[in-house]
Order: C-alpha cells, then structure tokens, then sequence
C-alpha cells in the first residue's frame, strides 16, 4: 500500500549546530536512503519520526531547487526533538510528506517582497528567500528585503547565509535583536516598532511574516497600518499535529485544518477565522 | 434494494455459525453490566434486543488501538492485521455515521487513509431496525429512519413474531444473504418514514463561536472523553511509538493535551474551549466542509457522560443562543 502514513528512510549527511544562546537550534541535512528527491515548494513541511520517540511536523528549511538533500532547522523542546538532537552524520530519521499548502510564489510574481523573521521563523523562509534568489526565477520578482530578528545575537540561525543573501541583487538585510546587548552594534527593537522607520512602498509589497505568534500579530498590525493590503501579508501558523493530512481532527481553527488548508495564510483568512490559535 | 428475502429469527444463529466460518464476526454481547459489541466465537452469546451496546461499532474500522507500521533497517513496513469482518445488528445511525462521515473523511479527497479502508472493505455490514427510541435518542430529530436503512449489506427488518425481512443492498450483502442464511424471497416495499424536522445550527461560524455561552454549556464537564469514545462519528486519533513499532490509537478534543503545544502554549486549554470545539466540530464545521453534521442522534454521549449533559438539549440551546442576542 503507498501509504500517506509511510514513512522514508533518510541519511543524516551534515548536522550545523546553528544557536548558541537560550533556545537550541540544529539544523539537518538529510538524503533519501533510495536516493529520490522529495519535491517540494516554498511552506510546505514533513513529518519527521525518530523510530522509538515519535513523529513530529517541521517545516522545510532549504531550497526547493536543490534535489539532493533537503534540510529541517529544528528547535530542542520535548521528546522528538530532543531524540534528533542526539543523532549525527550517518544516523538515520524518516519523512512523510511533503504536506500542506504553500507560499504563492505565482501570484507574488512581479512584486517587492519584505520578508519578517522572528527568530526561528527564518526556517520557512529559507525556502522562499532561496527559490526567489535562484537564477530561474530573480527575473520574476522585484526587491526583496528581509529583517531578522532574534532575542540576542546568539539566537539568529543562518549566520553563514548573509553573506551570500547580500550578494544577490536588489537584497537588503536588516538584523535586530530584542534588547541591547555588549557587542552588538546593529540594530534593536522589535519588527514590528522598526518597520515604521523602514521605507515601506505598500502597493506592490509582499510581505512574509513568520515567527512566534505574539511578533505575528504586531508585525502584521504594522504593516496593515503602514497600508500594505491584508490578502498580501502572509504567515505560517503551527498547530499540534499528528496526521498532517486532515484525517486526526487536531490541528483544525475554526473548520479549517492547518495541515491541509495551511499552514500559509493571509491574514485576510485570518481575520475570517476565530481566535483560537 | 438488490434482493430481498425472509428469514426465520431462530435460523439466525445458524447464519452467524456459517458466517465464523470464514469472517470474525462482531455481534452485541454482555459483560455482565453493559451490551457491547464485540467479537464472538459462538453464535449464542449474541444478545438480540432493541438496546443499543454503549459504544458504537466504529472500532472494528477504526480500532481504539491499533498496530500499522513497524521500522526496519531501510525501510517502514506496513503491519496492519485487517481481517474479514462482518458486523452485525448495527443500527440506522450508527451505518450512518459510518457512510457519511468516517467513509468520507478517510476515503475521499487529496489524502486517502489506507488503514481505514483496507478495514472498512474488508467488513461487511448487517443492519437492524431499532423498536423504539432509547431514552437520550434523537436519530429522529437528526434525519435518521430508526426502522430502515440502506447505508449497510443486509439490513434485517422484523416481519410478524418470528420473522425478519433481509434487504440485500450490496453485492456483498446479496452473496452472503444467499449463502449463509436460509432465507425464501420475499417482497419487501420499505414505507418512507415521516421523519421530524431536523434539529441542525444554521448560524454563521463566528455567531456560534462567541455568542453562545460556553463557560455555562460546559460547567458541568469532566473533560473525561467518554462522549468522543462512545460516538460512531468521532474519529480523532494519534499515534504512538513502541520501540519499532508504531501504534494507531483513539485520541479526544475533549483532553487538554490534544492541543498542548511543545512551548506550552495551548490554543483550547480550557473545558469551555473544548466543549465548543466538540459541538461546533460535529454540528458547524462537519456541515461546512462535507456537507454533513457528525452527529446522527444515537445518545450515546448522553446516557454515558458522567456529568449528566444531555447532547439534545446542549444542541437546543447552542441553536437558541447562536442565533440570538449578542450577550448569549
Ligand atoms: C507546520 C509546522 C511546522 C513546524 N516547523 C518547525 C520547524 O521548522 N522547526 C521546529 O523546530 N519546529 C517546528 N514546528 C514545531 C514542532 O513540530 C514541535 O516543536 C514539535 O512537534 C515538538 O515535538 P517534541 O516531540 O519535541 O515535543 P513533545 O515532547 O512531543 O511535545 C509534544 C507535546 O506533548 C507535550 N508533552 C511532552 N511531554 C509531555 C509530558 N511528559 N507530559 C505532558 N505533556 C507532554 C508537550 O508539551 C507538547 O505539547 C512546526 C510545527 C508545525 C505544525
Ligand atoms: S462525557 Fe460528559 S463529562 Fe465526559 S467529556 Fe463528554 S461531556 Fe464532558
Ligand atoms: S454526538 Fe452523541 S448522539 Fe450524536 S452520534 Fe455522537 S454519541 Fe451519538
Ligand atoms: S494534523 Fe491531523 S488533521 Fe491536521
């Protein structure tokens, strides 16, 4: 049977410890065993299982071009995510999926996008950010600009990444982190007070907003004031989940299941939505 | 209707002997203190009666427990054991349930669940007519014909003292009709029932989310789950690893940690939250995504829950407020 509950075997190939402050984030390389490419797009994610601790959703973190691996950034919080912490190169996990929807990469052509992150809300992006950036697909998009933020400098995943990002055209970065702190000479502030002092052209933007849910609803509060149109801020929610595909009657927010229906939304499905997430 | 037949109640037995022959068969039986259904190994510990067993049929297609996938070096295998079943004596809205809302959701669409399937085709079907409303029943006020079904194989309706009418309704329920029971043909003419009209919320979402009073609604709540394990339509799960291999297993929305998050943040953490995601899961978003509420009027929930709430007249007043002032 070709099961939407079977899993995969994949080979850890490179783990990158990416945090060294409160919060514990490694990200993972992995191949298919069988050596198959897992196609995906941009928002989508895979539930992963460590044989023995359990299954859990993660979001794709690498490039949906690049067909011989894909990479997880995950976070260290309870039984499944501790269990792969503990694996290195040669280990093995499972995948299902890929599931959910994703972001709308065709509708987005032709626009300005400003990515937001709030600390390992960078992970969706990734994706996004390298799918725009390929060669393939930079024509179709206008200027894109990311602003990143963590609690502290130890917190901002991808450090490695900036300096490739700054290299691609029409690309700004700007990094803030949540309180002063000894060496940091950039920025500092929450998102959502330093979009106001950003040069903001709300008419062809889109802007991407992923992150903890209390920077979600400020950010996207800011933009909705600065005039940037609800159907074009768009975020990724995360539910509990079991199935991932609309059968376990977990992850739903009002009648819809963010693991069919999401986890993109616009906030102009949000505001449709009840406030229960 | 592909067949119908006549069949003597005393032969009955006889047909569930031909019938452990070659399928499990699961059939109402006592523990002692409660009718439940369960699987036989002899006809004569069936209880015939108009009772309904306390928890629904749903677990010989959707086990409470379930084995399914087990992992290997390279690969995951798949480990479900889904033997041919027939189910016997499931009333009208327990085949509905069935039909309607657990076929639905794990057959149809994007995502098809193997699991469910694989049971739900291996299982055959014998439908009963119920006498009488239980006290808790409101299949009537929820559309279903207690006397009739088609939603089933065979569907035995009673036919004088010591007879049922068999109605055949599948090919599968026409092979067995004709080769396990002794049976003569007989014409059968099912009268339409004249059924009451349908208690069903008809508000907007957002109307039933905020105004319906839910603190109140729920007070009495234990958050015990028993109303979703008893219900033929609840079919919420989880799954469980045991060293390689991984389990199926009933989970509940009633339960605070269905939605318990990692970082401890929990979007239905309270019993009001959860009550009305039970409520307006069956009875609002079932109605908007399929087409259907999940709710057929068994009692069940009703004649089980340890608080006393009563799924009628909770459905009666999430009626009356939703569509009412904005104070609830
Ligand atoms: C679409 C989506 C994408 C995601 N993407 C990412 C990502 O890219 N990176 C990332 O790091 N995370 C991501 N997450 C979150 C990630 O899925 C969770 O962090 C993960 O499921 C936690 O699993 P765990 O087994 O480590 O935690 P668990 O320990 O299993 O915790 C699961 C739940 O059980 C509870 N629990 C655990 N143990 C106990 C106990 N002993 N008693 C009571 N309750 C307990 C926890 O509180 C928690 O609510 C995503 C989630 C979703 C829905
Ligand atoms: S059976 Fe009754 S007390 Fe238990 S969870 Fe259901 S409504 Fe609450
Ligand atoms: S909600 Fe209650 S009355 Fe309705 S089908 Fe489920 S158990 Fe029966
Ligand atoms: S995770 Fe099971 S329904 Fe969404």
């Amino acid at each position: 049977m070709d099961s939407i509950y079977l899993p995969r075997a994949y080979l850890i190939t490179d783990v990158i410890q990416e945090t060294d402050g409160e919060v514990d984030v490694k990200t993972f390389r992995l191949a298919a065993k069988s050596g198959e490419s897992l196609d995906f797009m941009p928002g989508q994610f895979v539930e992963l299982t460590v044989p023995g601790f359990g299954e859990a959703p993660f979001g794709f973190a690498s490039s949906p071009k690049n067909k011989d691996y894909v990479e997880l950034s995950i976070k260290r919080v309870g039984v499944v995510t501790q269990a792969v912490h503990d694996l290195s190169p040669g280990d093995a996990v499972w995948l299902r999926g890929p599931f959910g929807n994703s972001f709308p990469v065709r509708e987005m052509e032709g626009a300005n996008i400003l990515y937001v992150a709030g600390g390992l809300g960078l992970a969706p992006l990734r994706p996004l950010i390298d799918y725009v950036f390929h060669p393939e697909n930079r024509e179709k998009y206008g200027k894109t600009k990311l602003l990143s933020a963590a609690r502290t400098p130890a917190d901002f995943i991808y450090k490695y990444d900036v300096g490739r990002w700054k290299e691609c055209r029409d690309f700004e970065i700007f990094q803030t982190i949540d309180a002063p702190y000894k060496s940091w000479e950039g920025r500092v502030g929450f998102p959502h007070e330093l979009l106001k002092t950003m040069e903001i052209l709300p008419d062809s933007l889109y802007a991407v907003v992923c992150g903890p849910p209390i920077m979600i609803k400020y950010t996207a509060r800011a933009l909705k004031e600065l005039g940037v149109c609800e159907s074009r801020i768009i975020t990724t929610l995360e539910m509990r989940m079991s199935c991932g595909v609309g059968k376990c009657g977990k992850c739903n927010i009002g009648r819809r299941y963010v693991c069919v229906d999401g986890p993109v939304m616009r906030l102009s499905d949000l505001a449709q939505m009840p406030d229960e997430y | 209707m592909l067949l119908s037949a006549s069949v003597k109640i005393s032969s009955v037995k006889d047909a569930l002997a031909a019938l452990l022959k070659d399928y499990e068969v699961a059939a109402p039986v006592s523990d002692g203190a409660n009718l439940l259904y369960s699987y036989i190994t002899d006809p004569n510990d069936v209880v015939f009666s108009d009772q309904l067993p306390y928890k629904s049929p749903k677990e010989f297609l959707l086990p409470q427990t379930e084995k399914i996938l087990a992992f290997g070096e390279d690969s995951a295998e798949d480990i479900q054991e889904a033997k041919k079943t027939v189910i016997f004596d499931v009333r009208p809205c327990d085949l509905s349930a069935f039909k309607r809302i657990t076929d639905k959701v794990f057959s149809e669409g994007k995502f098809k669940d193997g699991f469910y399937m694989r049971r739900r085709k291996a299982s055959a079907t014998i439908g009963m007519a119920c006498k009488s409303l239980k006290p808790g029943c409101f299949c009537n006020l929820r559309g279903i014909d207690k006397s009739y079904s088609t939603e089933c194989d065979i569907f035995l309706t009673p036919a004088g003292e010591d007879e049922y009418i068999a109605a055949a309704h599948t090919p599968v329920g026409c092979d067995l009709l004709k080769s396990c029971f002794r049976s003569v043909p007989a014409a059968f003419s099912p009268e339409p029932a004249e059924l009451s009209e349908t208690l069903e919320i008809c508000s907007e979402e957002k109307d039933v989310f905020e105004k319906v009073n839910w603190d109140a609604m729920s007070a009495s709540c234990i958050s015990c789950g028993t109303c979703t394990f008893v219900c033929p339509a609840c079919h919420c799960f989880d799954f469980k690893d045991k060293g390689s291999v991984r389990y199926r297993v009933w989970d509940s929305c009633m339960y605070s940690a269905f939605t318990l998050h990692a970082s401890g943040h929990n979007p239905r953490a309270g019993k009001p939250e959860r009550f009305r995601q039970r409520f307006m899961h069956k009875y609002v978003y079932m109605l908007k995504n399929i087409g259907e509420s999940a709710c057929f009027g068994c009692g069940r929930c009703t004649r089980k829950c340890p608080a006393g709430i009563n799924a009628r007249r909770v459905l009666e007043c999430i009626k009356a407020e939703a569509a009412g002032g904005s104070d609830g």
